[in-house]
């Protein structure tokens, strides 16, 4: 009898289960299936004017949470290093001093070289870990997701919606929300193709600050390598001294 | 057989262009710079040189110092270059190109020399050779670079290899590259052993103001023992120097002579910790000699005083207070022992002035001698004591939100201290005797913050470092250094930025002595490319 009311429960919980985490863990997966990845980007920080600044800069990654970003222009990043061994250890790399530095994990807080970007979301490679997920919405081509922080996660933006491409499953669209529901920014992904490895990639992100008035950033993707082998010591404080 | 050999000749030749070609087309090329203009208003200094008839301006000229002048009025061209081969194999260069921007013509011969009438000056910031994985985890960097070791933030007192610019308080705590060779050890992860040998040592670079300390006759003797300051004040009132040229002894380029360090760090339990010692020396000199010569000529000597220096630091960030970065930084120095000599030459001999211990303290504390002139076998007064001492950093870090950040320290030991016990200013400029005596190795409380607005594009900046007194300093006074800067990013890689560095304090405190320099305001521009 009691194995059969656990039986009960067990079928019942998997019938109440919201599908919603399984996209997301789907999600997941899409966005980081490879080992390791080059992508060479460029960041445009769209002025209100229409003028766009311009930064070019490089990320190393090894899934799931090392990464490495070497800026190359405009000059006076050159040279630049920022490197992320996992959630809570990050060094910068300052040519002019030939300094190292750790830096305390309080700097996701800020914005990636001035743009709509922040560290935190550079470093966001997955969302399960961090996100209740519960389906809103499904047709055809897509889903529609709403993300909750999970309890005890600390971060920016407690809310997230989320719609997802059924071909790619990767995300298209990302409204961030405060906890009361508001669109404090927008991410648009757009152009995915099969760039390497038959992975799907985006080659454009668009964010969308609306706390500032709407205002743009966004990085261009010109070269993905990906699955090179890259092994743990590349990651380390040695490949942000000398460069690569 | 001559066809033969002109066939081989030509394949040989086509063997190398094609090996040439193979090469050069391997070749990563990198180039880069900045072109950049300073210049700068002096407020309320001291004239550098001193207004008298024999004090000349030094050649190359930067032009004497008034007490309210242009200060600097510099352009620069930097250039770095950055040659790669595969990943093993990088040469990097790294010129500075600086024109004064103040003419040297003390003649009219001078004015038809163009190096005179526009003076320049050429400094070598990196030119280096790395040789990755020369054996396995082993890489070996040989040439004119700057090693830089420690977690605070510009104070670092485990940092010494790299002797200190200090000509310049804005490029506050940048090193000066020598020629070395570095080894770099990563057996795993990021433990990383480093050894350093610097076979030449290359001093400081002292900033105008510094010979103040030295040259200007109402300087309190800088010797640890009361008793003997003063009675070289009293040697001093009694034959009042006309002028004091100072002299320096540069160390022999000998094996004896050349630094070594090694660091070993890594991290553990999610702290970034590292050990390191150094043997070498302290890159600001000390007095040590002083002759007193007929008609109040006094010749001094200055001499860098070796050191062995046991160092440790960690840094981390800690999650529960939203990832509030921190760092502790300390280094024991074991300092060579320098004494002062003191010769009386005026009346055509060359007679030492000694002390001899009385083994009785004074009220104050303070041992007494008894002075001997003719007998060099007494004692002569201390300088540098080998007494062992401590600096130290700690800070925090926190970046409140998208657009502030703020970073507080707590520094023992400024940059520039060296030595345990006191050291003294004058508290006139008439009175001999009559001095102020702090702590050689001082508190400092260091604030600093950023406040960047429109798209990081215009940056609020503040610094400020505030002396703290301690038990055992004299009448302790306010002393600090503020700068406040706003710096406008008017597009890719072109900066503006304006603002003032201000000396507070006293001219008998640690920042108000003339010898630190004079508060100034600048005007900067630059592009970097």
């Amino acid at each position: 009898m009691k194995i059969a009311f656990g039986l009960l429960l067990l079928v019942a919980g998997t019938a109440w289960a919201d599908p919603g985490a399984d996209v997301l863990s789907k999600v997941d997966n899409a966005m980081n299936n490879f080992t390791d990845g080059e992508f060479e980007s460029k960041l445009f920080i769209r002025e209100p004017g229409g003028a766009a600044r311009e930064i070019d800069f490089t990320t190393f990654q090894k899934v799931p949470d090392k990464r490495l970003v070497r800026f190359s222009a405009p000059g006076d990043l050159k040279g630049m290093g920022v490197l992320v061994e996992n959630k809570d250890v990050m060094y910068v790399f300052l040519p002019g001093f030939q300094k190292v530095r750790r830096v305390g994990t309080h700097v996701k807080a800020q914005t990636f070289m001035g743009s709509d970007f922040s560290y935190e979301d550079m470093s966001l490679s997955r969302y399960s870990p961090t996100y209740d997920a519960k389906l809103v919405k499904e047709d055809p081509s897509s889903w529609e997701l709403a993300l909750t922080v999970k309890a005890g996660q600390e971060i920016e933006y407690p809310k997230v919606h989320m719609w997802v491409d059924k071909k790619s499953n990767q995300p298209t669209k990302i409204d961030f929300e405060d906890a009361g529901g508001k669109v404090l920014k927008t991410s648009e992904y757009e152009g995915y193709h099969i760039d390497d490895a038959n992975h799907y990639g985006p080659t454009k992100v668009v964010v969308t600050d609306h706390r500032r008035n709407d205002h743009k950033s966004e990085i261009v993707f010109t070269h993905v390598k990906l699955n090179q082998g890259l092994k743990d010591d590349f990651f380390t404080q040695r490949t942000l001294i000398r460069g690569h | 057989m001559a066809t033969k050999r002109g066939g081989l000749v030509v394949v040989a030749v086509a063997g190398l262009v094609g090996w040439a070609g193979v090469a050069r087309a391997d070749v990563d090329i990198k180039f880069g710079g900045q072109i950049s203009s300073d210049m700068r208003f002096r407020l309320a200094g001291e004239e550098v040189p001193p207004a008298s008839p024999t004090a000349t301006v030094p050649y190359p000229s930067q032009q004497r110092l008034l007490p309210y002048g242009f200060s600097r009025n510099e352009n620069l061209i930097k250039a770095q270059l950055t040659l790669s081969i595969s990943d093993r194999v990088k040469a990097v260069g790294d010129v500075d190109f600086y024109w004064y921007g103040y003419s040297d013509i003390n003649d009219i011969d001078s004015e038809t020399l163009h190096e005179r009438v526009d003076p320049y000056r050429l400094e070598a910031n990196a030119a280096y050779v790395d040789i990755y994985k020369i054996l396995p985890h082993l890489d070996l960097r040989i040439g004119r670079q700057v090693v830089v070791w420690g977690t605070g933030d510009k104070f670092n007192p485990t940092n010494n290899v790299n002797t200190l610019d200090l000509s310049d308080p804005l490029l506050f705590g940048k090193a000066i590259a020598n020629n070395m060779i570095r080894a770099d050890w990563n057996p795993i992860g990021d433990l990383i052993v480093t050894a350093v040998w610097v076979p030449i040592f290359r001093p400081a670079q002292l900033p105008r103001t510094a010979p103040l300390a030295v040259t200007t006759p109402n300087t309190p003797a800088p010797v640890q023992e009361a008793f003997i300051r003063n009675q070289l004040g009293a040697f001093a009132t009694a034959m009042p120097p006309s002028q004091i040229n100072v002299y320096t002894m540069q160390p022999d380029p000998s094996i004896q002579n050349s630094q070594v360090g090694v660091r070993v760090a890594g991290r553990f339990a999610g702290l970034d910790m590292s050990a390191s010692y150094y043997h070498g020396r302290w890159g600001i000199p000390t007095p040590a000699w002083a002759v007193e010569e007929p008609n109040g000529l006094v010749n001094a000597i200055v001499m860098w005083p070796r050191m062995d220096v046991v160092g440790a630091d960690l840094a981390g960030s800690i999650e529960k207070l939203k990832g509030l970065g921190y760092w502790v930084e300390a280094a024991v120095t074991f300092p060579q022992k320098i004494t002062y000599g003191v010769y009386n030459d005026a009346f055509g001999g060359h007679d030492p002035i000694t002390f001899e211990p009385t083994g009785m303290k004074d009220a104050n504390g303070n041992p007494t001698f008894i002075t001997h002139i003719f007998a060099p076998e007494y004692q002569r007064g201390t300088v540098i004591p080998d007494t062992p001492f401590l600096k130290l950093t700690a800070g925090i870090d926190y970046t409140w939100n998208k657009y502030l950040y703020s970073n507080f320290q707590y520094v023992y030991g400024f940059i520039d201290e060296f030595g345990a016990g006191q050291q003294c200013y004058a508290r006139d400029k008439i009175t001999f005797n009559d001095y102020r005596c702090e702590a050689r190795i001082g508190h400092y409380l260091v604030l600093g913050s950023d406040l960047k607005l429109f798209s990081d594009q215009l940056l609020l900046r503040f610094f400020g470092a505030f002396k703290v007194p301690q038990v055992g300093d004299q009448d302790p006074k306010f002393t600090a250094v503020l700068f406040p800067q706003i710096a406008w990013a008017v597009w890719d890689a072109t900066e503006l930025s304006l603002g003032a560095f201000l000396f507070l304090g006293d001219h008998d405190t640690k920042f108000g002595d003339p010898a630190a320099g004079a508060s100034e305001i600048f005007l900067k521009a630059r592009f970097t490319y």
